[in-house]
């Protein structure tokens, strides 16, 4: 078990400046290891109790805390876990925690607490996993986003599809295992209409992905166009407009710079791929490697140009792609209205066109609305559903497709149950997969209550 | 301890009891040359069928192919005595065809009782095992109720429903092991006493009528196949009888008269405690759990040929007599029945099988096996698998060597041992095909193919069957490499592929070679080989695929199934365990890591964590 062992200590407030800070130590000797640094011993559990926090050897004092013991298994990690709130700031907390460590905590690997919540069965995985999104939630949609799979509703629906499978798997067995019975003759239909609807519950899943990745991972924006077309140009006049979240620091090795932006709640990333190898032609430019990388993972593209006869030509050219788009037209402050007129009547409404002037700030805003409702209508940006946004649960999810996928064929051509049980006896371990729990398949068991067994 | 008075000869094995356990038992040990003792009450009682004449069925079929395979006495048994024969699921894929037989009860025990007489190392020692004898924390023999002391290195419990039974007709209650015999007292206790946890569980057995007393003319009859298969490999020249068994159905006003006379019956007075099977509930259990169905089917067989005797199988109950009668005359062709017994349900002690290893040793005292409905089990074929294992591993642990213990990838004795041991069983255990994971593998075509290597270890099956199954084996692996490479002519005169040659894998996927074809290829190419090899090369190309897919679980199965576990591991020590993962685990102490994950409320993480720690 090494490295996951002993008793752990971080400061599990954000870091920098605030009222108050909360350090929090969880493990078998989180008791042992704070009474030697208070003044004052919390008398029971969840009881909080004002001390002076000293440092043990010198009796140095460090600051007034209020210190709150939480017994095990009734605490957040299901172990001994003491919370100390102190003064904000980032040296006491520090002071503090390097105590610790030297009383024998140490410090906690990232996401630890919520392992050990998950270890000791405080929650299921998809629970944990949301914990971790919380932390890691950089805007409030995906906060939202990841409190609906706290409260368990992806567990809820994935017992839903369970039990859909459960019974396909109980019917299949029936013919089987009692076949020498006297029980009602089962439709294939029953079973291929099951098998049907778990493939429709984890399709939606499956799609879902995606939001729930854009959602938690913000959407990938990359603009593309030619050298002076104003890509830079177009960054900084939405970097003026828009919450910046992160920005690359210029001589990264990456060959192109992104921006995190917070618009209306959504975390958007946007791509500069200006640095790119000077190229004349657009369909050539998106040839290139770096590019091709950016567009093939794109959510939404930024076409720009400032040639309104170029609008057709790239027009075309996003024809052939999956992903929703937005040519914009920048520099018109340059350009004769007619022109701009022009432009916009070469593409069809499915493809916009925005004429904007990125340095002289026109229609950025309108810009950014339309992105955004873009994004919302491709991808049913909609907290309230429930959402996947974790690779290993689409992976486990594509298993559990697989399988039925399989189920399905082998009810197609007439194959025995025990293929066809096989089949979903997969997609349910899969299932399983994802909440990390072992439900044993008790289909004797659902057979029981359903038929009357016994000749 | 107590005085030694008379000290009979010592054994190497004491088997107490001669159901279908002890018989196995009994013989497997004597064959592999240990000096043993089979403790029955009487030797007209030994390999006695208490409920229904039937050996096999689904999933108990491959039980009793694959003892056959090891060297069981089961299937040769049947064979020779077996009045009707037919494969049930045939309508399905083969890893699911299940044979089954109607017995002839008596000569079935006649046939056994014949063979124990005449092998060689088997004593028969008729009396009543009343008290273990251990030193320290080893089996060193047995009392007998007579004061008898019979010594022995290994000693297998195999006493059925005889663990003080309690027969219940209605309100009367009588203690026996069944229906007329009367049940084993004192040894559950002395066990309790050691420590073993005993609990209790009840079955049941349907009344039985006379011949003459029943209107056949009223009911279907139910033939077996015109050709059947034989259970056993050993088994040549078969040409068994076809008797039929009759089908017939209760009514509404069947169902009215019992239900009228629920609260008489002991499983709604609560006089019974233990669980029930809920797969073979009694006649107003059905009635009262699916109360809208309107009839349930009945299924008269003869107990043996001529039998004046018949079993109505479909109507075990607990209910008083009177009612028991009164509504089995209301069933078409039974309307004039006269009642030899009337049904019954019994209550017995079991051990719930934690307690032993996948050895079927008991964990706490050496030398002490348990094998059939002591360990929560039913059925003959469940018990007999269980008493052969134990007496192989008996046998093996006295001559120092490893046990034989199957993993669910191998057998379905594997699947049966390892769900005993690992899962808690609150009704008796019946072996079903969707309990095997690996069910496409374990066919019961291949038993032969599957549990060679392990019959040559164990050194039973005589030498010459196992030549025999090797060369199947050979045969099979040549012709499937036939069928990989050579193509099916187009002037075949089998004319399965007229329009082009296509090699022979294809066609038997695609579905053109089938199961049909079989007997005319085996004549035109295969004149010299075995069929049955033919046939499995045939299955194993059909089914590659899916096959090929069970095959690839196993191996990611097996690094959990290969992790030991120390014997005496301290999961105090692994503070991140759950808490009910952590009870589970000293309760349990599985041997293996697959076996840990198999009990239930041992999450994946604290597979995770143990992993992790014993590595």
């Amino acid at each position: 078990m090494a490295g996951y062992e002993g008793t752990i200590a971080a400061l599990s407030t954000p870091e920098g400046i605030g009222g108050i800070a909360v350090v929090r130590v969880s493990g078998p000797d989180a008791m042992n290891i704070i009474k030697p640094c208070v003044s004052r011993i919390p008398p029971e559990p969840l009881r909080a109790t004002f001390t002076s926090f000293i440092h043990p050897k010198d009796k140095h004092f460090i600051d007034d805390v209020v210190v709150t013991y939480f017994k095990s298994p009734r605490s957040y990690t299901g172990e001994d876990l003491v919370e100390i709130s102190c003064h904000g700031g980032r040296i006491i907390s520090g002071l503090i925690l390097e105590v610790l460590y030297a009383c024998g905590a140490r410090p906690a690997l990232p996401g630890e607490f919520s392992r050990r919540a998950f270890i000791n069965g405080k929650m299921d995985l998809t629970q944990a996993e949301a914990v971790a999104d919380m932390i890691h939630a950089e805007t409030e949609k995906s906060l939202k986003a990841a409190r609906v799979l706290l409260q368990g509703r992806l567990s809820q629906e994935l017992e839903e599809i369970r039990h859909l499978l459960l019974d396909a798997a109980s019917l299949l067995e029936i013919g089987l295992d009692f076949s020498d019975q006297d029980i009602e003759t089962i439709e294939p239909e029953d079973i291929r209409d099951r098998v049907e609807r778990g493939l429709i519950h984890i399709n939606d899943l499956m799609t879902s992905y995606q939001t729930g990745r854009i959602l938690h991972n913000g959407a990938r924006i990359p603009i593309v166009g030619k050298p002076n077309a104003g890509k830079s140009s177009l960054l900084n006049a939405i970097l003026k407009e828009e919450r910046v979240i992160t920005s690359d620091i210029p001589g990264t090795t990456r060959d192109y710079i992104e921006e995190r932006i917070n618009h209306s709640g959504y975390l958007l990333r946007l791509y500069d791929t200006a640095g790119l190898r000077d190229t004349r032609d657009f369909i050539e430019l998106a040839g290139l490697e770096k590019t091709k990388k950016l567009m093939k993972d794109a959510d939404l593209m930024l076409m720009i140009t400032e040639f309104p006869d170029e609008v057709p030509y790239i027009a075309g050219f996003l024809e052939t792609q999956e992903i929703p788009a937005i040519i914009v037209l920048n520099k018109i402050d340059r350009l004769p209205e007619e022109d701009i007129r022009r432009a916009r009547s070469y593409t069809k409404t499915d493809l916009p066109v925005m004429a904007v002037s990125a340095q002289k700030d026109i229609h950025i805003t309108a810009l950014m609305d339309r992105i955004l409702d873009l994004l919302k209508d491709h991808y049913i940006l909609n907290t309230e559903t429930v959402m996947i946004s974790h690779l290993r649960h689409q992976n486990h999810l594509k298993v559990a497709q697989k399988a039925l996928l399989s189920a399905r064929h082998a009810l197609d051509e007439g194959m025995s149950p025990e293929f066809v049980a096989m089949d979903i006896r997969e997609a349910m371990s899969a299932l399983d997969d994802i909440t990390g729990k072992t439900t044993s398949p008790d289909v004797l068991n659902h057979i029981f209550n359903r038929f009357c067994i016994g000749k | 301890m107590f005085h030694v008075k008379r000290t009979l000869e010592e054994f190497d094995v004491i088997v107490v009891g001669g159901g279908h356990a002890g018989v196995e038992a009994a013989l497997a040990a004597a064959r592999l040359r240990k000096k043993t003792a089979l403790v029955t009450l009487s030797l007209k009682s030994i390999a006695r069928m208490s409920c229904n004449p039937s050996i096999g069925g689904l999933a108990k079929g491959h039980l009793v192919r694959e003892l056959d395979a090891l060297g069981g006495e089961m299937g040769r048994a049947i064979d020779q005595t077996g009045i009707q024969f037919k494969m049930l699921n045939r309508s399905k894929g083969r890893a699911v065809w299940s044979p089954r037989a109607q017995a002839d009860k008596r000569r079935y025990a006649e046939y056994m009782q014949q063979t124990l007489l005449n092998t060689n190392n088997l004593h028969i020692i008729e009396g009543e095992g009343a008290r273990l004898i251990f030193s320290m924390a080893s089996v060193r023999g047995i009392y007998l109720k007579d004061g008898r002391q019979i010594f022995g290195k290994a000693v297998i419990l195999t006493n059925g429903t005889f663990l003080n039974g309690l027969i219940h007709i209605g309100p009367i209650q009588i203690a026996a092991g069944r229906y007329g015999e009367l049940p084993s007292v004192g040894l559950s206790d002395q066990l309790k006493a050691e420590g073993f946890v005993v609990k209790r569980l009840k079955t049941g057995t349907p009344s039985r009528v006379t011949h003459r007393s029943i209107d056949f003319s009223r009911m279907s009859p139910q033939y077996g196949d015109p050709d059947p298969e034989p259970f056993s490999f050993t088994t040549s020249a078969f040409h068994p009888k076809n008797i039929p068994c009759y089908l017939t159905y209760t009514h509404e006003k069947t169902h009215e008269i019992m239900r009228a006379a629920l609260h008489r019956s002991p499983l709604y007075t609560g006089d019974i405690h233990g669980t029930g099977p809920r797969y073979c509930p009694s006649i107003e259990d059905k009635i009262v759990r699916f109360y809208d169905k309107p009839s349930h089917q009945l299924f008269l067989e003869p107990e043996w040929e001529g039998s004046e005797q018949w079993y109505v199988n479909g109507f075990s109950s607990s209910l008083p007599i009177d009612i028991q009668f009164k509504a089995l005359r209301t069933v078409p062709g039974l309307e004039n029945a006269e009642f030899i017994k009337p049904g019954y349900a019994i209550e017995y002690d079991y051990l719930p099988s934690y307690q032993l290893r996948h050895s079927l040793e008991t964990k706490d005292i050496s030398g002490l096996y348990f094998a059939g409905q002591i360990n929560g089990t039913s059925g003959y074929e469940e018990a007999a698998v269980q008493g052969f294992m134990a007496a192989v591993n008996a046998c093996r642990a006295l001559d120092g060597q490893d046990p034989i213990i199957f993993s669910r990838s191998e057998a379905y004795i594997g699947v049966l041992i390892d769900d005993l041991i690992t899962k808690e069983t609150d009704e008796p255990y019946r072996m079903f095909t969707s309990l095997a994971e690996y069910r496409l593998i374990l066919r019961a075509d291949n038993t032969d193919h599957r549990l060679y290597p392990a019959a040559e270890k164990i050194g039973i099956q005589s030498q010459q069957m196992i030549e025999h199954f090797k060369s199947s084996v050979q045969e099979k692996d040549l012709i499937k490499q036939f069928f990989k490479t050579a193509s099916c002519p187009k002037d075949s005169p089998l004319r399965l592929s007229p329009d082009r040659t296509e090699r022979y894998d294809q066609l038997i996927k695609k579905h053109i070679l089938r199961q049909e074809h079989l007997s005319a290829i085996h004549h035109t190419l295969f004149p010299e080989v075995q069929f049955h090899s033919l046939d499995q090369a045939f299955i194993e190309i059909l089914y590659e695929g899916y096959i090929h897919r069970q095959e690839q679980m196993v191996t990611k199965m097996r690094l959990l199934e290969e992790k030991q576990i120390p014997e005496h591991f301290n999961y105090d020590t692994v503070k991140s365990l759950s808490n009910e993962g952590r009870e589970k685990l000293k309760r349990f102490r599985p041997e293996t890591l697959g076996q840990a994950g198999r009990i239930r409320g041992i999450s994946p993480s604290d597979i995770q964590i143990l992993l992790i720690y014993l590595t």
